[in-house]
């Protein structure tokens, strides 16, 4: 990516500095994200479960840095451990995804014909199959928990990905390096993950990135229907639920875990756009 | 003019999609059948003594296997018969009849607004490539993208229906009960889904419509001293509009997905909210008769986009290879 950098130096320097400030912006607050969620029992934060009746919706104030909720349990703390489910599922289905959708698409590519009909006929039932319904019939089958809701909005993303990855592996596949590696004799597992597969990273990567935001969106509709965690275990999509009936008295209850998911996903749409500029070089050059 | 290659791909959607529909159906039948405590305790209650539970699992054929219950379903419905709900006895094909227009109200609502927003949005952003026009416009789609539909939602019941009082926050009326007074009550449902699908198509139509501003036939026009509003509008418009053609048609998929959510916020009794009551309440025929609509729909909406096609781009309509 350099090259580019370097072909194009005079590519509005003014501009250039704006985008990194925005992507410094969006580490920061994902690290700090990050970094309390994964801290968070040892760090000396408020119990989330633990209710206080004496301070019941209450503002932001010092002892409640985001206020407190209407059983009076800390919404800082909430917002924290709802942190936890959130990123958690986020990472494991954007990891299902990735890993079973990019194999089925690097397998329908390379071979076509009868696997590649199969497998994306079989994807094109599951992407017709409206996602968030098919997440509800697996989660209120198997219980809700993180591990499956994250199995449930997994399998509702490997479709996407395994088409990014057969249209790529399908312009790759009779490629002068591909063509040279089968004429050299190269094994099929070595053509499939030596030769293909690291020039399908950066699509799939740069997907991925943006599915994050996705799942966490995906992972806040099904708090919302209230089939994620189960309460008292914090969800921001469960948080803005319960305290929905509040909202005309106390909005603040409402939107400060609104404001916390909004803003871990914007910033993970704005790394996203990021990464997608950084490999995307037609986009670029516009 | 041959309709020729044309007629052949919609024939081999027609095909493809019906494989859809089975499949789908198929699909949930297998995921409906894990769900847990089976149909005749969810209706009985945890009361029922094992001989209820047994004679009503005889009555209600849960007994035989799944291949031939799925078999049985499908036969019924092809004859339009989808069977009762395990809950109220009540007709699926009835209650889908009633709740099914209120799902396509609100669609097509949505698509009404939405496309009334980005069309206009897309354009300019496309017009005023990397001005302040286009930055605002997309930072307002980057931050549309980043909420979930029900927080869009709740913040709109806030400001328009909590604070100003413009519009009820929740609840439907019948077009029956007057056609203002139901259009009143499908504002905010329908605005919510529209903001949520906003930034998907006012990104693609400006992406579309940048490339086609750099082609010739626009320097033509603009040569010939046409206005900026027949070059955009006249000109350049239908061309730059294929993706997001294809799009509205795939989304049906999404708007489903968004109206389950959004009739469940706003208490509108569409077959979103249905299917979400007959997940709650274990009722397969009721979750098998709205996944076969809505795959139904898929099927049909995709065929028309198929079509739409032709109208669209001329090199579509002869069987020319762009």
């Amino acid at each position: 990516m350099a090259s580019i950098a370097d072909v194009t130096p005079i590519a509005r320097p003014r501009k250039r500095r704006r985008i990194e400030l925005g992507v410094s912006l969006a580490l920061l607050w994902m690290a700090l994200v990050i970094i309390l969620a994964v801290l968070a029992p040892y760090i000396g934060i408020q119990s989330p479960d633990e209710g206080d009746f004496t301070e019941v919706l209450s503002l932001p104030s010092a002892a409640h840095w985001l206020g407190t909720d209407s059983l009076g349990r800390d919404v800082f703390a909430r917002a924290i451990y709802g942190a936890q489910v959130s990123l958690t599922v986020a990472l494991g289905s954007v990891g299902i995804g990735l890993v079973f959708g990019g194999t089925l698409g690097l397998i329908a590519g390379y071979f076509g014909r009868w696997p590649d009909r199969l497998l994306m006929g079989a994807m094109t039932v599951l992407l017709c199959f409206p996602g968030i319904i098919l997440a509800i019939a697996l989660v209120s089958s198997l219980g809700p928990s993180v591990g499956n809701v994250t199995f449930a909005i997994g399998v509702i993303f490997i479709p996407a990905f395994a088409r990014i990855a057969r249209a790529n592996t399908l312009s790759l596949r009779s490629r002068e390096f591909v063509l040279a590696a089968q004429a050299l004799g190269a094994r099929l597992p070595r053509i499939l993950m030596r030769e293909i597969l690291p020039n399908l990273m950066p699509a799939l990567l740069s997907y991925a990135v943006v599915m994050l935001g996705v799942a966490i969106l995906a992972e806040a509709a099904l708090g919302f229907l209230g089939l994620s965690v189960r309460p008292p275990q914090p969800s921001w999509g469960g948080m803005v639920a319960t305290e929905r009936g509040n909202l005309a008295d106390s909005p603040h209850a409402v939107f400060i875990p609104a404001a916390v998911m909004f803003l871990t996903v914007l910033a993970i749409n704005w790394l996203g756009e990021a990464v997608r500029r950084l490999f995307d070089i037609k986009a670029q050059s516009l | 003019m041959s309709f020729g290659p044309a007629m052949r791909r919609i024939r081999s959607q027609i095909l493809t999609l019906i494989a859809v529909v089975f499949a789908a159906t198929a699909l949930t039948f297998a995921v409906t059948e894990i769900l847990p405590g089976d149909a005749a305790v969810a209706i009985l209650g945890d009361t029922a003594t094992e001989a209820d539970i047994q004679s009503l699992r005889q009555e209600l054929g849960l007994e035989r296997p799944l291949v031939v219950r799925y078999a049985d379903w499908l036969g019924n419905a092809i004859t339009g018969d989808l069977g009762r709900s395990y809950r109220t006895r009540e007709s699926i094909a009835v209650m889908i009849g009633q709740r099914l227009p209120v799902t396509i109200e609100l669609i097509i609502l949505t698509q009404i607004i939405a496309l009334g927003l980005a069309v206009p949005a897309g354009i300019i952003a496309a017009y005023r490539n990397r001005s302040g026009v286009d930055h605002a416009l997309g930072s307002v789609s980057i931050g549309l993208l980043s909420m979930p539909a029900f927080v869009i939602g709740i913040g709109l019941i806030y400001t328009l229906s909590v604070a100003l009082g413009w519009f009820p926050a929740s609840g439907y009326v019948r077009p029956s009960d007057g056609i203002i007074a139901n259009l009143h009550s499908m504002v905010l449902p329908a605005l919510t889904l529209a903001l949520a699908e906003f930034p998907v198509y006012m990104r693609l139509l400006r992406a579309d419509m940048i490339a086609t501003l750099q082609q010739d036939f626009i320097l033509v026009a603009r040569a010939k001293g046409l206005g900026v509003r027949d070059i955009l509008i006249g000109h350049a418009l239908r061309p730059s509009s294929l993706s997001l053609v294809t799009v509205i048609g795939i989304n049906l998929g999404r708007l489903v997905g968004g109206a389950v959510i959004i009739e469940t916020l706003f208490a509108i009794p569409g077959i979103g909210q249905m299917l979400v009551n007959a997940v709650y309440q274990h009722d397969h025929f009721a979750i098998q008769g709205v996944v076969l609509v809505v795959a139904t729909g898929f099927v049909l909406i995709n065929l028309a986009v198929d079509m739409a096609y032709a109208l669209l781009d001329p090199r579509v309509r002869h069987g020319v290879d762009s």
